[in-house]
């Protein structure tokens, strides 16, 4: 009997080169054990809940026992189908111990954990361009491939003997854990996580000024004029939106030809027309100026901010850069805006949509090396703790992002503007530095932005 | 609809050693308007993002109706929230910001458009529902944040400072229509603002919050009249109450309270609750809200036991009331709030007299209102 203590309800993935068998199965499940079925196909998804979780299992073996007519042995089915439902949440590429482990109860002894060239692969009989899930006879045994990267595969290898049942099941299974839908990835995913390992691992590599190559597929839908969204988000895997749902509701945002490229583990290239910027002129005659175009391009980051946050939580961070041809500058444009992000969480803490233009003072001030910051602000201000009053800070933050405009800024920090006057006196005292003078106030900036990396250390 | 309740709610921060919100327990009933409302970093606006399911809770329970809500997204919590930065779609027009949502969770066309028809009509923009956001003012724009909160049939509405970039007269006017609104749409509301004008006008319910503790929960007039610590007595009010530190001694059979330029008598019942918890002898902080310091000659002649003398610093008459900052009392200015038509004037000596019995005591070491302690 099998013991099953409150599980979570599950969904079961089979396959079998029959359809007939899996059709009958599904109408069996439906009608008698009132689980959702879908309509039969070649591959049958099941969702069954809970506490019909151990009746199902007994019912299904019998059943499946016959149709699959003794290959496939009962604790492996259950085994597979236990994997099945912890796997699901998880998308991300790292296998996990505990999944090892796991994978390893369920296929006994015997596996191993490799890393292969995509050229060994091949040279071994593999398939060209192996994905995961991808498999290929050895000697003795069978090998999956369970993740890519670049020219490497992460492959595992068993001895074992499997059914071509239980092969198609660990083959969806590692296609899951790559975010795979239960269908397998679509096309679009598929040639879009291409894209993105392509230009993740030449931004990682610096070489900024590659070109999309011919042979990648979604270059066709490249063109010139894209606006380049860099989207971060960091929040527990099985919170994340699949690749589907987040592709879906982008497009729904935005346009149906924007592309939505996973980049690496929570983030994401969004690369879309740039005909959204007249879009959100109020009348059709106007031409945005420099100013207004970068206005509407934060405008556009925040809505997608908003509407992400929105529907899955976590913290997110958007970047947003100008129109870009992405065949020729996908790969400058990562770097760039995941340089902008990075400086921005560094330098504003608590600010989630940044904008290349907006961090040029930033991106500066981190090359100095940290010993000659230090030594700078004890050096230029008296007293540097007078930044670690929050209020002081405060203040001379939003009086900077008010381009030094004492009515504005006191209307931002909701005081009286006499309240302002007050505290910028006080610091001019304290540190004989007048934040009202251009001079001193491109340096108490200089300071302020310092000490917020350095005391962060 | 439903009620919200956040048992032992922590939030801390990776790499933080203090938590910006701890051990929030708040049980706010199906309906409610309930006011968060502090100073800048008191954890109000994170409390409300761990509400909206945009901040990881560290520890505790959040429910929604009976449900626990801790691991469940935001679009899955039947929930619609408003921020200050409302961040409408720019591309799209105000018909689409309104519906975008609806339309991302499938929802059939006519009913999106009864849905948005319904709300501009609430909210009376729909002469406005074809125009891109750029073309709105600022007024029209947070109306139509609204209007995109309202067509989710929400559980619960969230506001987070949603008035504070609107001009000072707009949000007068904005902040009757959310309340109308609200009574009329019969949803629960947690709404979250730095100022305590919209605090106590809006809200059923006001929890003031400091250091991420929730410092007092009530009505906007128990928070006012009782005020349970100093920092609630000061922050609930404008002008602030004013404090004065000081002593009480036990004098001719009566409790007198003495700092510097006042020796004013303590009504009996008072009093009486004061030698009965010690405080004789002790130096207290008493404090007195600006309305509660008379120049009518009526007032002064009926009160000649809390009679105080003070000179004018500064008057600043808004036409039907004035504010005297007073000099000679305690070490700080004290503020009194006199009618427009006194006739009083800076560098003028005038003779007050404080109405004792809406004074509050509080305990110098532990700042709670010593009249409210249990």
């Amino acid at each position: 009997m099998v013991q099953i203590h409150q599980p979570p309800p599950f969904y079961l993935y089979m396959q079998h080169q029959h359809h007939e068998p899996l059709a009958q199965l599904v109408e069996h499940l439906t009608f008698n054990q009132g689980v959702e079925g879908s309509s039969p196909s070649w591959l049958t998804t099941i969702h069954i809940e809970a506490d019909e979780q151990t009746s199902v299992f007994l019912y299904l073996y019998e059943i499946l026992h016959n149709y699959t007519e003794n290959s496939c042995s009962y604790s492996n089915i259950r085994n597979v189908v236990q994997y099945t439902q912890k796997l699901r949440p998880s998308k991300g590429n790292a296998m996990q111990k505990s999944q090892w482990q796991q994978l390893e109860q369920l296929l006994g002894d015997g596996v191993t954990a490799r890393t292969i060239t995509v050229d060994q692969w091949e040279h071994d009989g593999g398939n060209r361009r192996p994905e995961p899930g991808d498999r290929m006879k050895l000697d003795t045994g069978i090998r999956f491939v369970t993740r890519t990267v670049g020219s490497e595969l992460h492959v595992l290898e068993t001895d074992k003997e499997l059914t071509a049942l239980e092969q198609e099941l660990i083959r969806l299974l590692l296609q899951q854990r790559n975010g795979k839908t239960s269908g397998g990835a679509t096309e679009l995913e598929r040639q879009a996580r291409r894209l993105g390992e392509w230009i993740g691992q030449n931004a990682a590599s610096g070489d900024w000024r590659m070109e999309v190559p011919d042979g990648m597929e979604l270059r066709s839908r490249l063109f010139d004029g894209m606006i380049p969204f860099l989207l971060l988000r960091e929040q527990a895997e099985e919170k994340e939106p699949s690749y589907g749902e987040l592709d879906k509701a982008i497009r729904s945002f935005m346009s149906e030809d924007t592309l939505l490229i996973p980049l690496r583990d929570h983030e994401w290239l969004i690369l879309s027309p740039d005909r959204l910027l007249a879009e959100a002129e109020a009348a059709e005659e106007d031409v945005l100026e420099g100013h207004e175009r970068k206005a509407m391009l934060s405008s556009l980051g925040s809505g997608l901010l908003q509407m992400v946050s929105g529907e899955w939580g976590g913290e997110c961070h958007v970047a947003v850069g100008d129109p870009i041809d992405p065949v020729e500058s996908a790969v400058q444009t990562v770097g760039v805006l995941r340089e902008t992000i990075q400086l921005g969480r560094k330098f504003h803490v608590g600010m989630q949509v940044h904008l290349p233009w907006l961090i040029h003072l930033e991106r500066l001030l981190s090359g100095i090396p940290e010993a000659s910051r230090i030594r700078f602000v004890e050096e230029t201000m008296g007293r540097p703790d007078m930044f670690n009053d929050l209020e002081t800070v405060s203040t001379l933050d939003a009086f900077f992002a008010m381009d030094c405009n004492v009515s504005e800024t006191a209307k931002k920090l909701f005081i009286h503007r006499n309240t302002l006057l007050y505290r910028l006196d006080k610091i001019k005292q304290e540190t004989g530095l007048d934040v009202r003078s251009f001079n001193d106030a491109v340096l108490v900036r200089i300071l302020l932005l310092l000490y917020k990396v350095t005391k962060r250390k | 609809m439903a009620g919200v309740r956040l048992e032992h709610v922590f939030k801390k921060y990776p790499g933080s050693d203090k938590a910006s919100v701890s051990d929030f327990n708040l049980d706010i009933q199906d309906k409610e308007f309930l006011v968060l409302v502090g100073p800048s970093g008191c954890g109000k606006s994170t409390t409300l993002r761990m509400i909206a399911g945009l901040e990881e809770i560290s520890e505790g329970k959040l429910y929604i109706g009976d449900r626990v809500v801790n691991d469940v997204a935001p679009k899955d919590r039947d929930i619609a929230m408003v921020f200050q930065s409302y961040a409408l779609y720019p591309h799209m027009n105000v018909y689409q910001n309104m519906a975008f949502g609806l339309k991302l969770r499938k929802f059939r066309k006519d009913e999106i458009d009864r849905r948005v028809r319904e709300a501009a009509r609430t909210l009376e923009i729909e002469h406005l529902l074809d125009r891109k956001p750029k073309a709105l003012s600022g007024g029209q724009r947070q109306r139509v944040a609204l209007g995109r909160a309202i067509v989710r049939e929400p559980q619960v509405f969230l506001m987070d400072e949603p008035l504070s970039n609107l001009d000072a007269k707009l949000r007068t006017q904005m902040r009757a229509n959310i309340s109308k609104l609200m009574k009329r749409l019969e949803t629960t509301c947690i709404y979250v603002t730095h100022d305590q004008t919209e605090a106590m006008t809006m809200g059923d319910r006001i929890v003031v919050m400091k250091d991420g503790f929730i410092q007092q929960s009530a009505t906007p007039e128990v928070l006012y009249n009782h005020p349970v610590n100093l920092f609630v007595a000061g922050f609930i009010g404008a002008p602030a109450m004013n404090f004065l530190t000081g002593q009480l001694v036990e004098e001719g059979g009566s409790v007198r309270f003495r700092a510097t330029g006042v020796n004013v008598v303590i009504p009996e019942g008072k009093a009486q609750l004061l030698r009965s918890k010690g405080y004789i002898g002790r130096e207290v902080i008493v404090g007195v809200r600006p309305e509660d310091i008379h120049e009518e000659p009526v007032f002064i002649e009926a009160s000649p036991n809390s009679i105080i003398n003070a000179s004018i610093e500064v008057s600043e008459n808004l036409g039907h009331e004035m504010f005297l900052y007073l000099n000679g009392l305690g070490k700080d200015n004290v503020i009194a709030r006199v009618d427009g038509r006194s006739g009083l004037h800076e560098g003028q000596n005038v003779k007050l007299a404080i109405d004792m019995n809406k004074i509050h005591v509080f305990d110098k070491d532990s700042e709670l209102n010593v009249f409210e302690a249990e």
